[in-house]
């Protein structure tokens, strides 16, 4: 690999990832979660899923990457066989999917930061602006511009990543940080600060509790994603893995702590009476409806809202960039020249993003068909290190010289864990959709939001999977 | 604030950014330390 095709040094490498790893999911995502699920009592489980589902994974990802040199297709045949490449690819095709309709969030980020900078917003009724621009010209318009810019970007490699993330991400880290000091200076915001740290432990027994705090780790880390995996693939040939996982884990969910602060204590300062309305209207009503009725009530409120936009946006795009390059690299690994498969996703995410940016119901359908499919991808990381054999995979892979922290004998049972994590919370959420929705109601596969939906796409695209790389090991398709 | 809150989110906070400033000055010293030894090399 020539240096033009590494990171150039461990902290330009660390800030893409983390600029790949800090999206909507922690700054929109994280404080509606938190504020829907008892507060500071959440926290407690979701710190404990950062040491034992993120990290973990972001391990495995960090080290299969840098020791495969491939894609999540390639880096899975390598590890344990050919025959069980379906399954990176499965990882792949997730976060392509989810690439599909992200690039539209990123795009109303843009619309809004344009929104909030010309005075379009917020306008008298909360949800106006949002009603008229969701699903409409405008929001594939905005679609279109982002998962352009994606691909400018991505088409200069990954130096031009890195070069983007070193000013992106520190930018967004101080927009954030300006935002939060405005927030906790508010009347009445220890208001919000009192609910964020509050923590109830009779709740701990709640099982949903937990199960959403694994899922937000899942959401905002990135972990088994496959995103970690196809940046490490860049990463110098002496390069840390162990450490520099921990560490993007800690610092990522640093910037979720960071948006909580600022999200929940301006609700309970400016609208503490509103705020179960606010938490409950969904990640998009949070953040296009209220955020911008939010900002009304504060002394230059436009220019927070701007900047709060513009943070949301730096966040969001950096994601989707990532997003690109994996499902790029896969390209790459076929054998096909990096330019033309750069091209070539960015035509299929502009195409494949359309029908999510025109319908409010397929971006929610693909939403939870595609976040709920990131549990299988971290089933199957964790698969193919108990069966290359997790102590071997750490004296292998994670051991050498070059890492900085070393794994002990307790590795092997922590992935097993991890599996049984995963079993454990699919086995869970298939059983709870089942007896909330009944059987009828939760098989009907043409529903927005359904088992049965999910269990369909799911369905077909494993057993195209599964019947590609039987095809493949035959040498009769790439 | 309630003492209770207070002393979650010190808690909190420490852990979670303490960790990330902990294990950022580890990163920082082994790879200072990792520069040395391959210039002396």
């Amino acid at each position: 690999m020539s240096k033009a095709e590494t990171f150039s040094s461990r902290w330009g490498m660390m800030l893409a990832m983390l600029s790949m790893a800090v999206g909507t999911g922690n700054i929109w995502r994280f404080p509606r979660i938190v504020a829907t699920n008892d507060g500071g009592t959440f926290l407690i489980p979701w710190f404990i899923f950062l040491l034992l589902w993120s990290i973990p994974l972001l391990m495995i990802e960090f080290t299969l990457g840098k020791s495969m040199r491939a894609g999540p297709i390639d880096a899975f045949g390598k590890l344990i066989g050919s025959r069980f490449r379906w399954m990176g690819l499965w990882v792949a095709f997730t976060a392509t999917a989810i690439m599909f309709y992200y690039s539209v969030v990123t795009g109303w980020c843009l619309r809004f930061l344009i929104a909030s900078v010309t005075g379009e917003i917020p306008d008298a009724v909360p949800g106006t602006f949002w009603g008229a621009f969701e699903g409409s010209g405008q929001a594939v318009g905005t679609h279109l511009i982002m998962v352009a810019a994606a691909v400018a970007l991505v088409y200069h490699g990954v130096r031009g990543i890195e070069r983007v993330a070193r000013i992106l991400l520190p930018a967004l880290i101080v927009l954030l940080i300006v935002l939060v000091i405005r927030a906790v200076t508010l009347p009445d915001a220890h208001r919000g600060l009192n609910f964020l740290f509050t923590v109830n432990w009779s709740d701990l027994a709640n099982a949903e509790l937990w199960l959403q705090a694994l899922t937000q780790n899942a959401w905002d880390t990135g972990a088994g994603w496959g995103l970690v995996l196809v940046y490490a693939i860049y990463a110098r040939a002496r390069e840390d893995t162990t450490l520099n996982a921990a560490l993007l884990g800690f610092g990522n969910n640093s910037i979720s702590l960071l948006a909580g602060i600022l999200v929940l204590t301006t609700i309970f300062s400016i609208q503490p009476d509103a705020a179960t309305d606010i938490v409950g209207a969904g990640n998009n009503g949070l953040t296009f409806i209220w955020v911008p009725q939010l900002f009304a009530h504060i002394p230059a409120g436009n220019v927070f809202m701007a900047v709060f936009f513009l943070a949301l946006l730096f966040a969001a795009f950096t994601s989707l960039v990532s997003l690109v390059e994996l499902a790029t690299r896969v390209l790459v690994d076929r054998r096909i020249p990096r330019r033309r498969a750069v091209l070539f996703v960015g035509g299929a995410g502009m195409l494949f993003g359309l029908p999510s940016a025109l319908s409010p119901a397929f971006f929610n359908n693909q939403d939870a068909v595609w976040g709920i499919g990131l549990l299988l991808s971290g089933l199957f990381f964790t698969f193919a290190v108990l069966k290359y054999g997790a102590r071997r995979f750490r004296i292998d892979f994670m051991s050498g010289g070059d890492s900085d922290l070393r794994m002990g004998r307790w590795w092997r049972y922590l992935v097993g864990f991890v599996f049984l994590e995963a079993i454990v919370l699919l086995l869970w959420w298939l059983s709870q959709t089942l007896s909330s929705e009944g059987w009828m109601q939760s098989l009907n596969p043409l529903s927005e939001w359904s088992l049965g939906t999910v269990l369909l796409q799911w369905g077909v695209l494993l057993v195209l999977f599964i019947w590609w790389n039987r095809r493949a090991d035959r040498g009769k398709i790439i | 604030m309630t003492d209770q809150a207070t002393i979650t989110m010190l808690l909190l906070l420490g852990a979670v950014w303490g960790g990330f400033l902990f294990l950022l000055g580890y990163a920082l010293r082994r790879e200072a330390h990792k520069k040395s030894e391959q210039q002396r090399d």
